[in-house]
């Protein structure tokens, strides 16, 4: 870099540093780990829903050639401490989920038995040949009814299926209600699906007998969390155990908890001294990962004769499966779905109510914006406000948006927002989709019986949240994040971070800031992470937290750093440090560039020359930092997308999509870009595609890729993108971002369909939207 | 999810590979493309003893005019018909179908006698096999015997093919002139299963009146359904769009589909109509620039 | 127990033996066997893609084909493409145009694309998605995809 002053990287669309590995296949995912003596696990599931275990003869699987052990649930679960969720909070119940089903299944994939044999083929040949003898009970499936006084109970200790309730007001309801000159009523259902990312789960234990260290490989997006967790549970310390997990291939909220294979295959690998790998296939994904979404929402909305929002009445019956998922309980997302169901509008008046209960279907986990229903809700609320009182819906979202005057401003969700731009954003995606010109479009193509569609959706992101926020929740939860920082003796840095990216960027995002704060260009710096024993201690990458908490961390280290070396150099150059600039690798006395030294040399000179320090400055150059985060950080966007759709096959082709996020300072766009472009491909996918159906015996039907359609190259649009970026007060100007693309799709999407046949009368009230639920909806076929 | 084990034989000779077929009797299986067998076997819902593997086969593969009739080896990959002229000529719709098969990664391996000897419902050659009256050649333990595309599929995934029988060629019937087709199928994504398809070709005599017409529909039965009563209605008339109006109603009061988790029969039923009309308007459109 | 049985191939140009039973993938043998991990597993049921390779030119899923069906072909996987530290002009527009976020497909599509470029080396980008809509990506939304693919294109036709 030889131009008199260096450009700023933060803010450039760097390419990834990352990227070399990956495209040339020399990543390190974890089914890549080998190692000598490596055995293999497969695991013997649960073919029903709701059973208890008569038997399990494992005698046969035993006799397989290449079997070293096959273990049941009553093996392993005097090893370990129980794996619960709950019971913290008033009402709370616990869920404790055995690490292998024990006297019964609660879902189908339930992990009954597992298999360790020299490779996988044989484990599963091994499996095949376990006898459990089953009694089937009758399946909890509609969640609608799980709760009922008749329905079968899934968890004795829990007396029946409720799970969870609760009830919060904020304002004045029932007046609100009185005032309304018109009131809304709705019933939305959004549907089942999965996270899917495209590396299945995996680990690869292996036990040290000697040293007493376990060491794990693992896809995980939290490697010292999963640690922590391994820890408690194992009952190992956690110095003792070590998670690396280098190149994770996409998590999505799905490996972000501790899950029962991983204790198990722990155990195993500590029972048998050898290294034991297990690699989920994608049967298993589908079905015993995590899940996501799966809800009822009820709202009332009072409404004026002008379109204001006056109050808001909400329910939500939350599916959460059979088990909760460690640690997280499982009531925290149907939580946060009534926290942010107001969204960028005003409101004084909420009240809303929330109902968890247990079924026989996989477990609920978070799924990039595990909230999501919310922003489907309100925005389609808004659509069907707007048709109530006669108004274009983007006049009835400008009349209800939050603006700048209004800022801060308290949500009745509990939320305050502030540095948020709604309204901009609306106005600025508008803009770029010249919304009156589509809208005369749409004229025309109705006149020649082609069925175009607008629709918004627009939402406010939380991100970023900080340890104050968990402490309001009775979460014991760091919210900060770490960062490392060493300059080498060669002049080389090295960032060790505790957040851990599967896709996000953070190799070049972090080395874009600490270059731009040590003033060192981007090639001298490497960015590491996914180690618990080489990167300080962090939460990982999950909840859009990484750009705020890591970059901040990431700041702090390196302005730290900066100022260590500038001092030196003031010292080796018996100048003053205010007077120093860093350019090319060399720092040199602004207007005297005969006077300089190299970084190199600071650098060898802080390890290999310590008195030539300064006196009361210890050698070596390594800073490790911390930064707690404001409780939320928001973010926030609105999106627009137009839709065609055949009204004889029900099928819908995208036109046109734009997004305009608001992200604050934003450290690369085109990783930002990506982002909001995978969301949304997550989001369209959601609506129209996926879904992950369990039929009335709670078999999952689409347990394979030929049944659960993920979105290809020929289904998602391009997005087009208006970037509006209004600084945060944290440390860098970021604000978190990445779970906007599907919070903005789904509504966006679904609202446009709906446009789309409002000369049917259509509400898009349930999802997926089948071409078969789109004939229905026009009233073609179910009549 | 790995396979269950199995014994394996990949003869050079057609004549081999029926020993060990017959000999294997419902224990064997053929390999060809493996596109459709292998995802089941890894899934273990398909655990044969012998997998005898046709791949070394090499006389299987062609695509051949005989006095005007396409003969195609089973072997063929399905890639080879997709960029053959010589198929493009003879047998547009064959052609035109094709490549609704999968992705190009399936293509390259899947064969042409592989997937009509599949029998699945959803598949598109099938259909265009029974429109067309197209004739399977099958070689056995006791030798060669030639069966109509019609009687060839028997339900879901169920043929005439014996223990030991291989399907060796398919013959598709000389293309008539002044013909014009179309094949046009409903899937949830491009390459997925169709949730109805049509197959059509239609053909004008001297006059401008339909001869001959072909309608079969995939996807809406456990077998090709070509609708007869169907083809009936238009014989002998005029082109028209008030016509095709009536055939594809009657298209759909014909057909008796099932519901699966990605369609109910009303929508197939509904969209079978859909698709047999905007066919018969396309392949009238093409039978007419031969006029 | 099933005989294991010889093959001998060839992958990206270079002999390699082995002794296999019948039922192991092609993708495990390259993976496992031959230590060629760049290659993925994604699902192994022939839909996501992410086990594209190049068997005798051809684009293929590699968890559908038994290892033993490969005796005697040439076959090309990701690790292929660059030649030494150079890369291919594929994976220099991959990697400039921000085609990959996770890079767990990425292989595959590399694959993909290589094996379509080479059949149509100006594709419309309606082409570019219609070859790609075999390959499942989770993370990038297909845009920067699309993208990098048109970049390949240009920079093969005008690579001497």
């Amino acid at each position: 870099m030889d131009e008199i002053s260096a450009p700023r990287l933060v803010g450039a669309r760097v390419k990834r540093l990352e990227d070399p590995r990956l495209i040339t296949g020399r990543g390190l995912f974890v089914d890549d780990v080998a190692l000598p003596h490596m055995v293999h696990a497969a695991f013997l599931r649960s073919p029903h829903a709701h059973a208890r275990i008569r038997s399990i003869d494992t005698r046969k699987a035993l006799e397989e050639p290449g079997v070293l052990a096959v273990r049941v649930g009553a093996d392993l679960v005097p090893r370990i401490n129980p794996i619960r969720v709950g019971g913290k909070l008033p009402g709370q119940k616990v869920i404790e989920s055995p690490p292998l089903a024990t006297d019964k299944v609660c879902f189908v994939g339930d992990p009954v038995a597992v298999v360790v044999a020299e490779d996988r083929y044989l484990a599963e040949d091994a499996a095949d040949l376990i006898a459990v003898e089953y009694e089937v009970l009758p399946a909890v499936v509609d969640y609608e009814k799980a709760a009922e006084t008749d329905a079968p109970v899934i968890h004795p200790s829990m007396g029946n299926n409720l799970y969870f309730q609760a009830q919060l007001e904020t304002g004045d309801v029932e007046q609100a209600f009185r005032e309304a000159e018109l009131v809304v009523r709705e019933t939305f259902r959004q549907h089942r699906y999965c996270h899917v990312p495209m590396e299945t789960r995996g680990i690869v234990a292996d036990w040290h007998e000697t040293s007493g260290v376990l060491t794990v490989w693992h896809s995980t997006q939290s490697p010292h969390l999963l640690a922590t967790y391994l820890s408690n549970i194992l009952r190992l310390p956690t110095d003792r155990i070590r998670v690396m997990a280098q190149d994770v291939g996409g998590g999505f909220g799905q490996k972000i908890n501790l899950y029962r294979e991983d204790v198990v295959v722990a155990l195993l690998a500590v029972e048998l001294g050898q290294p034991v790998k297990w690699i989920e296939d994608r049967r298993e994904n589908l079905c015993t990962a995590s899940q996501a979404r799966e809800e009822t929402v009820h709202v009332e909305a009072a409404v004026s004769k002008d379109g204001s929002l006056l109050g808001l009445k909400a329910h939500i019956i939350n599916d959460i499966g059979a088990y909760g998922l460690y640690p997280i309980p499982s009531e925290n997302w149907a939580s946060l779905v009534m926290a942010h169901l107001p969204g960028p509008y005003k409101l004084a008046n909420y009240r809303r109510e929330i109902t968890c209960v247990v079924t026989n279907k996989g477990s609920l986990g978070p799924y990039r914006a595990p909230f999501a229903v919310e922003s489907w809700v309100r925005e389609s609320l808004m659509d069907a406000i707007a048709k109530g009182v006669g108004l274009d819906p983007l006049e009835v979202r400008l009349r209800n948006c939050i603006r700048e005057e209004d800022l801060p401003y308290s949500s009745p969700g509990g939320l305050r927002y502030h540095e948020v731009t709604p309204l901009e954003t609306l106005e600025k995606v508008v803009e770029a989709a010249q919304y009156g010109r589509m809208r005369e479009e749409q004229q025309e193509a109705r006149k020649q019986g082609r069925y175009v569609g607008i629709g918004f959706g627009m939402f406010i992101e939380p991100t970023a949240h900080g340890s104050a926020y968990y402490a309001r929740r009775g979460r014991k939860m760091g919210g900060y994040e770490s960062a490392t920082v060493r300059i080498e003796p060669s002049g080389k840095v090295k960032v060790f971070v505790g957040v851990s990216p599967h896709g996000q960027g953070h190799e070049t995002t972090f080395a874009q800031i600490a270059a731009d704060e040590l003033g060192i260009p981007l090639e001298d710096i490497t960015v590491h992470h996914g180690d618990t024993y080489a990167d300080p201690f962090g939460t990982g990458t999950f909840a859009s937290r990484s750009a705020v908490i890591g970059g901040g961390a990431v700041i702090r280290a390196t302005r730290d750093m900066r100022d260590r070396v500038l001092r030196i150099a003031a010292h080796m150059l018996e100048a003053n440090a205010e007077d120093l600039e860093i350019r090319n690798r060399v720092i040199s006395v602004r207007g005297a560039p005969s006077k300089n030294v190299p970084y190199a040399t600071v650098a060898f000179t802080a390890y290999f020359d310590p008195t030539a320090l300064p006196q009361d400055m210890e050698a070596g150059l390594e800073v490790t930092r911390r930064y707690e985060p404001p409780p939320i950080t928001f973010s926030n966007g609105a999106h627009l997308a137009q839709v065609d759709v055949d009204v004889e096959t029900g099928q819908v082709r995208v036109l046109g999509y734009w997004a305009c996020e608001d992200c604050g300072v934003m450290i690369n766009p085109m990783v930002v870009e990506g982002q909001i472009q995978g969301g949304v491909a997550q989001g369209l996918g959601g609506l129209l595609l996926e879904h992950m159906y369990y039929n009335e015996d709670g078999q999952p039907l689409t347990g394979s890729f030929m049944n659960y359609l993920l979105p290809t190259a020929l289904d998602v649009p391009e997005v087009r993108f208006a970037h509006l970026e209004t600084p945060s007060s944290s440390l860098g100007g970021f604000k978190g971002m990445g779970e906007g693309g599907v919070l903005g799709a789904i509504p966006a999407l679904s609202n446009a369909i709906a446009d789309a046949l409002s000369p049917f009368g259509v509400k898009i009230r349930q999802q997926p939207l089948t071409p078969d639920r789109v004939l229905r909806l026009i009233g073609v076929i179910g009549r | 999810m790995k396979p269950a084990a199995f014994e394996y034989v990949a003869p050079r000779s057609l004549r081999k590979a029926i020993q060990a077929l017959a000999q294997a009797g419902d224990e064997g299986k053929i390999l060809a493309g493996g596109q459709s067998l292998v995802p089941m076997m890894a899934l273990r819902l398909a655990r044969p003893k012998l997998l005898v593997d046709i791949n070394r086969i090499q006389k299987l593969a062609y695509i051949r005019k005989r006095n005007g009739a396409l003969h195609i080896g089973a072997l063929t990959r399905q890639r080879e018909v997709e960029r053959s002229d010589l198929v493009r000529s003879a047998c547009p719709l064959l052609y035109e179908a094709v490549p609704f098969i999968g992705h190009t990664h399936i293509r390259n391996r899947g064969t042409i006698g592989g997937t009509l000897a599949h029998a699945d419902p959803a598949a598109e050659l099938p259909g265009v096999a029974v429109a067309l009256d197209a004739a399977l050649v099958l070689e056995g333990p006791r030798g060669e015997r030639t069966l109509r595309a019609e009687e060839f599929y028997l339900s879901h995934y169920a043929t005439p093919v014996e223990a030991g029988e291989i399907l060796k060629e398919v013959r598709f019937p000389p293309w008539p002139q002044r013909s014009g087709c179309s094949f046009l199928e409903v899937s949830r994504r491009h390459g997925d299963f169709a949730l109805a398809g049509v197959a059509v070709r239609l053909s004008l005599d001297p006059d401008g009146r339909l001869m001959d017409p072909r309608i079969t529909l995939i996807a809406v039965g456990a077998t090709p359904q070509r609708i007869a009563k169907a083809e009936d209605l238009l014989r002998g008339e005029m082109a028209g769009d008030r016509l095709f109006d009536e055939v594809a109603s009657q298209v759909s009061k014909e057909i008796e589909p099932e519901s699966d988790v990605h369609a109910s029969a009303e929508y197939k039923r509904h969209v079978a109509g859909v698709l047999t009309r905007r066919a018969l308007r396309l392949a009238s459109e093409r039978a007419r620039t031969f006029v | 127990m099933i005989k294991k049985r010889a093959i001998a191939l060839k992958v990206n140009g270079k002999r390699y033996q082995g002794m296999v039973e019948p039922r192991r993938t092609l993708v495990d043998f390259l993976r496992e066997d031959l230590k060629l991990t760049g290659t993925h597993i994604g699902c192994e049921h022939g839909v996501c893609g992410a086990c594209s390779i190049l068997l005798n030119g051809a684009a293929v899923r590699s968890c559908l084909l038994f290892a033993i069906q490969a005796d005697g072909m040439e076959l090309m996987s990701v690790e292929g493409l660059a030649q030494g530290t150079q890369l291919h002009p594929i994976q220099e527009a991959f990697w400039e145009n921000h085609g990959l976020q996770c890079g767990f497909c990425t292989p595959g599509i590399l694959m993909t694309v290589h094996a379509f470029l080479n059949e149509n080396p100006a594709p419309s980008d309606d082409e570019i998605r219609l070859a790609l809509s075999g390959n499942l990506c989770r993370c990038t939304g297909y845009q920067g995809i699309v993208k990098s693919v048109r970049v390949a294109a240009n920079k093969l036709a005008t690579r001497t």
